[in-house]
């Protein structure tokens, strides 16, 4: 087996100020090449897991692995030639073109007066082409469609040539065809490029289908990790989610999963 | 969006024009030869020689060094703080500065040296921006939004103090302190000149070395933090440099509004908003621009000096409309 990208190793962290911990005991791993998955309910600390592990917060106990070696230990540029975060924060730099946005992912790569090398430019006109976006290179963010926004979001990951991808809710505001696509996207990067993606959503019929390995968090801790199978069993969902879960096996094309109606307390 | 070579060359040339004008207008008009022959030293009669080059000179060179640090201040300002208002006055250095000054003015005229209104102008200013950083300082991070209403905080209390000052003051000291607030070129020798090239030269070098973080800044502090940034260092490095030229130029020649708020929003919606060319046009062409609003204030009335102040707004104001008007961006 190979060597996993991003480990974590009993990751406990508290917000200051706040009684308790928003992520307990999590030990999780993303192997190169594959796709994991968490979903679970709104506050049960998924984000705040990202931000671990990008080495945004400092976990209060506990640690994470980057490629083998501790986050803290990575210089926040050697960590960005490594390491991708695909977040909603572009929705603020809407006068940026596609180019320049996409640009930005060569910054851990370049001194900041230098322009970019040739390799640079070639990086980042091959993620724009990757990503379907070659004709639409010259237009400014804000003019962008929701699903030609999160393209541009991954061709400027893509541009920074990680080994390492993590994704914050990557299908947010699209509708299922984008979503679906989005997805498609990511699992060809990984596929192509022995990335490791780390994904997380409250779509849990394409978490199911996509993710190789599944985690369901819920109040700050991994109640249960496995391939998709083993994470979606009613039972485990309705206990988490708060609501009867229906689950139905579809085979090779993954689940259906349903709440269902008029079964709230 | 325009070339930024183009933009370079363009702003460049407006500098030079912009000085060549502010060499020749004053309250006695020079022709272009005579002023060339005073720059160069040859030729011309001692009256002029000593006006272009003791009066003239230092004022345009203070001019170009003052517009290129208020226009450099509120660039940074603007990175930093995503905020399309922010200017180099934002924290409250221009209130402390003039509270320093005033405080100087009407108590202690000259009692201390020639330079006393100017060290108590830099010290309010200094003072003043202490105390935003003070309240905005937390937990080793500088938190954007407190900075903001405590640059307004702080504002509104320095200038309450000069308003209690003045109105207690005597009517020569009176006026002086007033003028003084406007704003002018006029009262810096070559020594202050000096030291204001020499920080507004030193603060632009080190701000070249953001330029990218700044630019990854615009997607918001831990997006820029994704793609390399050291987000908590770089502020604290620009907020410095931007707080410092701010202060700098309100103890050399008082406050002078508009050229920070209005130059780099200009040049951002001709040439775009990449650091690497924004902070350098802006450099040339906050420089151009004061120059040449001050030429202006001084040759409407003559041989009144009017506030150059006044001509920045008066003229800023309106270009300034237009072009949000032709781009919208």
């Amino acid at each position: 087996m190979p060597d996993p990208v991003l480990e974590a190793f009993d990751l406990t962290y508290r917000y200051p100020g706040s009684p308790c911990a928003a992520v307990r005991g999590i030990t999780l791993r993303t192997l190169p090449g594959r796709l994991t998955g968490i979903i679970g309910p709104n506050g049960a600390g998924k984000s705040t897991l990202a931000r671990l592990f990008a080495g945004i917060l400092t976990p209060s106990s506990g640690r994470v692995r980057v490629l083998g070696r501790p986050v803290e230990e990575w210089s926040r540029a050697d960590l960005a030639r490594r390491l991708a975060v695909v977040a909603q924060e572009a929705s603020r730099a809407t006068s940026h073109t596609v180019t320049d946005y996409v640009s930005l992912g060569r910054n851990p790569y370049v001194s900041a007066w230098a322009p970019l090398t040739t390799n640079d430019r070639h990086v980042v006109a091959e993620a724009i082409e990757r990503l379907g976006l070659s004709d639409l290179a010259r237009r400014r963010l804000h003019e962008l469609s929701g699903g030609e926004l999160q393209r541009a979001r991954l061709a400027r990951a893509l541009a920074q040539e990680p080994e390492i991808l993590i994704l914050d809710e990557p299908t947010a505001h699209l509708d299922m065809g984008h979503a679906l696509r989005t997805f498609e996207n990511i699992l060809g990067l990984v596929g192509e490029r022995g990335i490791g993606a780390l994904f997380i959503t409250h779509d849990i019929n394409l978490a199911s289908r996509y993710g190789h390995e599944v985690t369901l968090m819920s109040g700050g801790t991994a109640t249960v990790s496995g391939t998709p199978s083993e994470v979606l069993r009613p039972r485990t969902l309705a206990e988490a989610y708060g609501c009867a879960v229906d689950v139905e096996d579809r085979g090779a094309t993954g689940y259906v999963v349903l709440p269902v109606v008029g079964t709230l307390p | 969006m325009r070339s930024a070579k183009g933009g370079g060359v363009v702003l460049g040339v407006l500098l030079i024009l912009a000085a060549a004008l502010g060499l020749m207008s004053g309250s006695a008009p020079l022709p272009p030869g005579t002023v060339w022959n005073a720059v160069l030293g040859g030729g011309a009669e001692p009256s002029a020689l000593a006006i272009v080059r003791s009066i003239r000179l230092p004022r345009v060179v203070a001019g170009m060094f003052t517009g290129a640090a208020l226009a450099l201040s509120g660039t940074l300002f603007q990175a930093l703080l995503r905020n399309p208002l922010a200017e180099p006055y934002l924290l409250g250095v221009s209130s402390g500065a003039a509270f320093g000054a005033v405080v100087a003015i009407t108590w202690l005229g000259t009692a201390l040296g020639p330079g006393t209104t100017t060290v108590f102008a830099l010290i309010g200013g200094l003072v003043a921006i202490g105390v935003v950083f003070r309240v905005a300082w937390s937990g080793g991070r500088i938190q954007p939004r407190v900075l903001i209403l405590a640059g307004v905080m702080v504002s509104a209390f320095f200038g309450a103090g000069v308003m209690l000052l003045l109105a207690l003051a005597r009517g020569d000291a009176f006026r002086s302190a007033v003028l003084w607030t406007m704003g002018s070129l006029g009262r810096t020798g070559w020594s202050g000149v000096g030291w204001l090239g020499g920080i507004t030269g030193a603060a632009a070098l080190a701000s070249f070395g953001t330029c990218r973080d700044l630019n990854a800044l615009a997607l918001g502090e831990e997006a820029a933090a994704h793609l390399g940034t050291r987000v908590e260092r770089v502020k604290r490095i620009v907020y410095f440099l931007a707080s410092v030229t701010a202060a700098a130029t309100v103890s050399v020649a008082g406050v002078i509004g508009f050229i920070g708020l209005v130059v780099p929003h200009s040049v951002r919606m001709i040439w775009g908003r990449d650091h690497r060319v924004l902070i350098p046009l802006s450099l040339l062409g906050g420089a151009a621009a004061l120059v040449i609003a001050d030429a202006i204030a001084q040759m409407i009335v003559r041989p009144l000096v009017l506030p150059v102040g006044v001509v920045t707004a008066v003229l800023g104001v309106p270009l300034f409309l237009s072009l949000l008007r032709r781009t919208r961006a």
